[in-house]
């Protein structure tokens, strides 16, 4: 049996709709859950927010302070090592917490990223990468907002 | 003497030998070459290959040699294949590599993911309308989610006969991403919608991320049952390695375990492509399926979201849409170079991962879905 | 800077030596620039080079996709090399113009092998050096079960 008589003898349109559909609602509802999972996240999580801008208000001790003016000052970027910055934390975004380096510049280079070498360098500088001491690097989001954005 | 070495000589190769393991053999050497020269994806295509070779070198029956001989040694190996054991340890493995956090960052990228499972769908029509039986065309279908383990997986239940051909197919058109997608892509879309940039996703929580594979494995799961084996192991592996305390777990996952696991699937799929058992016509069907199903899931999936363009405010680049097939991360990358090429500051690669992983997601309620109404 | 009395007086593997070695190296050293891109050594290649830090910045590549930047003048490079039959183990990639010394393999285990004594101090600094620099090599050669520590 061959066509569209073996399609109807083997219910295959049923199969099809039905497979579809069910596909369909496992990702739809998937998504609608976790769209509104940080929502529900941040309520929970409000009360220590609360504590943390009260803790944000006091004034920092001095050590803190030069620390974060000596990132500042180091981080003074161009705007296309600005742009290669930005490039690269979005490369970081598809990697592991505690990633490769090699590995980060292999896929700055496929994916055409300019400068790849100064930038990562630049970034290296900055503290914005930072080793974790087991051979693999972290990416300082603070740091980066602080001297990128 | 003589007739020693004259019996000898029938128990060798030479003897044995047949057309049809020399084109097997010519397969596995191009599957080595391209693994190897070309480097398209050389831990599947390496092992694959050179287990062609050796399912493919003639020897008499008896010995316990062949792979479908009860005592050989390649047969205990193919018992993991055979009985879906390989698959879900590899999917574990998959799991304690994959970042989620594009994808929670911008859910409404997963119904992408989803639209490319259409392929599978159409596919399995197709080998409806060609004579194939349902347990065999879901079996073919499911080639276009381009997941080899799923792949495998549901044709382990379904049509075990036909576990070498489908592996083969899936894996070839897997490491042909580069090749099969762009073409699609660019004739679905215009230059103005590959332009489109995407919006910046916002920052995700260590605590999205940890709590993500638990709820999409209990609501995945729930929803279709026969997804169990390959999404438990894959959200399961993706706690262990967002849970950050299980780390150890989630680094024999995503290396050791999954590498095993690798290995024995990949060489013992290639020995199952037996020369006489191998080159039928049926294989030829299985074959041009496998390629219409890749190309209608990556079709679907760009078609997919110029329909979801029509009603949203921030436009989604429709190339996003061919990455809805599973096949991590390359069709994110093919995404990247030909958005690149319209645009070379245009960068698509972490935008393009969220629907990536969510056709992993899909592929594998694809095949839950299949299995049950085939079994049922 | 660039005199490479200099350099190896810096370098914490050589500040060790006595005068006398410093002198026996030093002709065997050759300055040569590098630029952000270059590949100045690839794992598994022919080794032919040992490499000391002039200035600029390296990445330096080991296996399992583990790294070091170094950057510091004086970091020194390819010592793995008196284990490693003659084959680099790391890949070193430039991330920053500078320049590096380059002093020929043979040269230099030469050098220490007529010299026991510098042998032992440079061994001796390399180990603390790893330490410092990259603690972790030691637990991937505790992995892989093979007995020397060092795996630059």
């Amino acid at each position: 049996m061959y066509g569209l008589e073996a399609i109807n003898a083997n219910n295959g349109w049923a199969i099809s709709v039905v497979g579809v559909t069910i596909v369909f609602s496992g990702l739809v509802t998937l998504s609608l859950v976790i769209s509104q999972l940080y929502r529900v996240l941040a309520l929970w999580e409000n009360p220590s927010k609360i504590k943390t801008l009260f803790k944000a208000k006091q004034p920092k001790n001095q050590s803190e302070e030069f620390q974060e003016k000596e990132i500042i000052d180091q981080a003074v970027f161009t705007e296309s090592q600005k742009e290669g910055a930005k490039q690269f934390s979005l490369l970081i975004r598809t990697m592991e917490n505690h990633f490769s380096l090699p590995r980060l510049l292999h896929l700055a280079q496929i994916s055409d990223l300019k400068n790849s070498h100064s930038n990562l360098n630049n970034l290296l500088k900055t503290n914005i990468i930072i080793p974790d001491g087991s051979g693999f690097f972290t990416w300082e989001k603070e740091t980066f907002d602080k001297a990128i954005l | 003497m003589d007739a020693l070495f004259i019996e000898f000589y029938h128990n060798t190769g030479f003897y044995l030998w047949d057309y049809r393991y020399l084109i097997m053999i010519a397969v596995g050497l191009v599957f080595v070459y391209l693994g190897i020269a070309k480097d398209y994806e050389p831990l599947l295509l390496v092992p694959i290959g050179f287990g062609i070779l050796m399912g493919n070198i003639p020897v008499f029956q008896g010995l316990g040699l062949s792979i479908y001989e009860d005592n050989s040694v390649l047969h205990y190996l193919y018992f993991g294949v055979t009985q879906g054991i390989y698959p879900p340890l590899i999917f574990l493995g998959i799991g304690a590599m994959t970042d989620f956090s594009t994808l929670l960052a911008r859910p409404i990228l997963m119904l992408l993911g989803a639209a490319a499972q259409t392929g599978i769908f159409i596919t399995f029509l197709g080998a409806l309308a060609l004579g194939f039986a349902p347990n065999e065309a879901s079996s073919i279908g499911i080639i276009g989610g381009a997941d080899g383990p799923t792949a495998i997986f549901l044709t382990a239940k379904l049509a075990p006969h036909l576990i070498g051909p489908i592996a083969v197919a899936a894996y070839s058109y897997m490491a042909l991403v580069p090749v099969i997608q762009p073409p699609i892509m660019r004739l679905l879309t215009t230059r103005k919608e590959r332009l489109i940039r995407m919006e910046e996703p916002r920052e995700v929580t260590k605590r999205e991320k940890i709590i993500f594979p638990i709820v999409a494995f209990l609501l995945c799961c729930f929803l279709a049952p026969a997804a169990l084996p390959l999404l438990g192991m894959l959200c399961f592996g993706n706690l262990l390695k967002e849970a950050v305390v299980t780390e150890r777990l989630a680094q024999t996952a995503r290396n050791s375990l999954i590498d095993t696991a690798t290995i024995l699937l990949g060489v013992t799929v290639g020995a199952s492509t037996q020369g006489d058992i191998f080159l039928v016509p049926s294989s030829i069907g299985i074959f041009a399926l496998g390629a219409l199903s890749f190309g209608i899931a990556t079709a679907s999936g760009v078609l997919f979201a110029k329909v979801m363009n029509l009603f949203l405010k921030s436009k989604i680049n429709p190339l996003l849409g061919a990455a809805g097939v599973s096949a991590v991360p390359d069709s994110a990358r093919v995404v990247q170079i030909v958005g690149q090429k319209e645009d070379p500051t245009n960068f698509l690669l972490m935008h393009a991962m969220a629907p990536n992983v969510s056709g992993v997601i899909g592929s594998a309620i694809a095949a839950g879905v299949l299995w049950s109404l085939m079994a049922s | 800077m660039s005199n490479i009395k200099e350099i190896l007086n810096k370098s914490s593997i050589f500040s060790s030596l006595g005068e006398d070695d410093i002198q026996r190296l030093e002709p065997f050293f050759e300055k040569r620039e590098i630029h952000p891109g270059d590949i100045i050594a690839k794992a598994d290649d022919a080794a032919q080079f040992f490499f000391l830090l002039n200035n600029g910045t390296v990445l330096l590549a080991m296996e399992e996709g583990r790294s070091v930047v170094l950057n510091t003048p004086g970091d020194f490079i390819g010592l793995e090399l008196l284990s490693a039959k003659g084959v680099y183990k790391t890949t070193l990639t430039v991330l920053e113009k500078g320049s590096v010394f380059a002093v020929p393999r043979q040269a230099f285990l030469a050098v220490i092998q007529e010299n026991s004594e510098a042998a032992a101090t440079i061994m001796a600094s390399w180990q603390e050096y790893l330490d410092k620099t990259a603690p972790f090599v030691k637990i991937v050669k505790k992995i892989e079960g093979i007995s020397l520590s060092y795996n630059f």
